[in-house]
């Protein structure tokens, strides 16, 4: 299904991304990563892009000077790249409150921007960006992340609608905690906190890269040509 | 009419007949983003695209049609063809 695809990915170093650049070269598609630092995927199918998603004009910048004119098309879209601090509204860093809203929001919108600019008169091309189960849960410590995470969603539903004519779709998977470096990386409180999230969820386990995949492949599939402006959340969460 | 502004025409005529196949007349009366058009907005918006790609590449220059300058100007470069080519013309 993949196989001779140009597939984008945003955060493609490390955490989920890593995993589904990985995922999809198995199937033998093309895949361009981006993210803020160097990739270890060494894959005659991957080609990488240092850009810092926060800084807007790069981005413009690498889509007209590099990836346009080494990938002519591109086919499928995956907004992944995020950043997260879970604080207190009070005493969150300033910051960390832009660097979300920076890279979160704004990094998805400019990436799907320029993308979209070679997705055109084609038959098939997705926008698929990764959000949260935060945006229904929306646990404290957590309220720009789910904003940004929130706004993604809305981003994703209001660009099916301009570029419905150009046979692009727009969707969004909203996934459950998988363990990942970003994960990994919070505190242990914030690390116990996500536990006890998770042990509430109505199907009470940390999500699989399989789980996120199947919804990817279901949203990328030919056939859901019909299928935009969707948000689908994993683990039981509405 | 000097080279560069028929060359520009040149341009913009041949992105519009790239974007929209059935129209059938393009001229410098041609409507863009107004009322009475009958190109739809989101082909205004690949031909702006297609436009700022072109130009860019020919000129050697980078020329964005869609920045603060143009949305802002009393007389709308999107308002029909003759308009936008004036437009290229000023920016380059």
């Amino acid at each position: 299904m993949y196989k001779d695809k140009n597939i984008l990915i945003t955060g493609s170093s490390r955490g989920i991304g890593f995993q589904l650049a990985k995922y999809f070269l198995r199937l033998e598609a093309n895949v361009i990563g981006i993210s803020r630092g160097k990739s270890k995927i060494i894959d005659i199918n991957y080609k990488h892009y240092i850009i810092n998603l926060a800084d807007h004009n790069s981005i413009i910048t690498c889509f007209k000077n590099e990836i346009g004119k080494d990938f002519k098309k591109i086919d499928i879209v995956i907004n992944n790249a995020a950043v997260m601090t879970s604080q207190f509204s009070m005493i969150m860093p300033v910051k960390n409150a832009i660097d979300m809203v920076n890279i979160n929001l704004l990094g998805t919108f400019f990436v799907s921007r320029e993308a979209s600019k070679f997705m055109r008169n084609k038959n098939f091309s997705r926008i698929i960006n990764i959000s949260s189960m935060a945006t229904s849960l929306e646990p404290a410590g957590d309220s720009i992340y789910a904003a940004t995470k929130t706004a993604i969603a809305t981003l994703a539903n209001v660009m099916a609608k301009e570029l419905s004519s150009l046979n692009i779709t727009c969707n969004t998977i909203a996934i459950t905690a998988i363990e990942t470096d970003m994960l990994l990386s919070h505190s242990a409180s914030a690390q116990i906190k996500i536990k006890q999230i998770i042990n509430n969820l109505p199907i009470p386990r940390a999500a699989k890269i399989d789980d996120i995949t199947n919804v990817i492949d279901f949203f990328a599939s030919e056939r859901s040509s019909y299928i935009t402006a969707q948000t689908i959340y994993l683990g039981g969460i509405n | 009419m000097n080279h560069l502004t028929s060359k520009i025409k040149e341009i913009v005529f041949e992105v519009i007949k790239n974007n929209s196949e059935d129209l059938k007349i393009i001229d410098e009366n041609t409507l863009l983003l107004s009322e009475g058009s009958s190109i739809d907005s989101m082909t205004i918006v690949s031909i702006v695209v297609d436009l700022e790609q072109e130009l860019s590449d020919f000129f050697k220059k980078d020329i964005s049609l869609s920045d603060d300058r143009a949305m802002s100007r009393e007389v709308s470069p999107y308002e029909n063809v003759k308009n936008m080519i004036e437009y290229i013309s000023e920016l380059i």
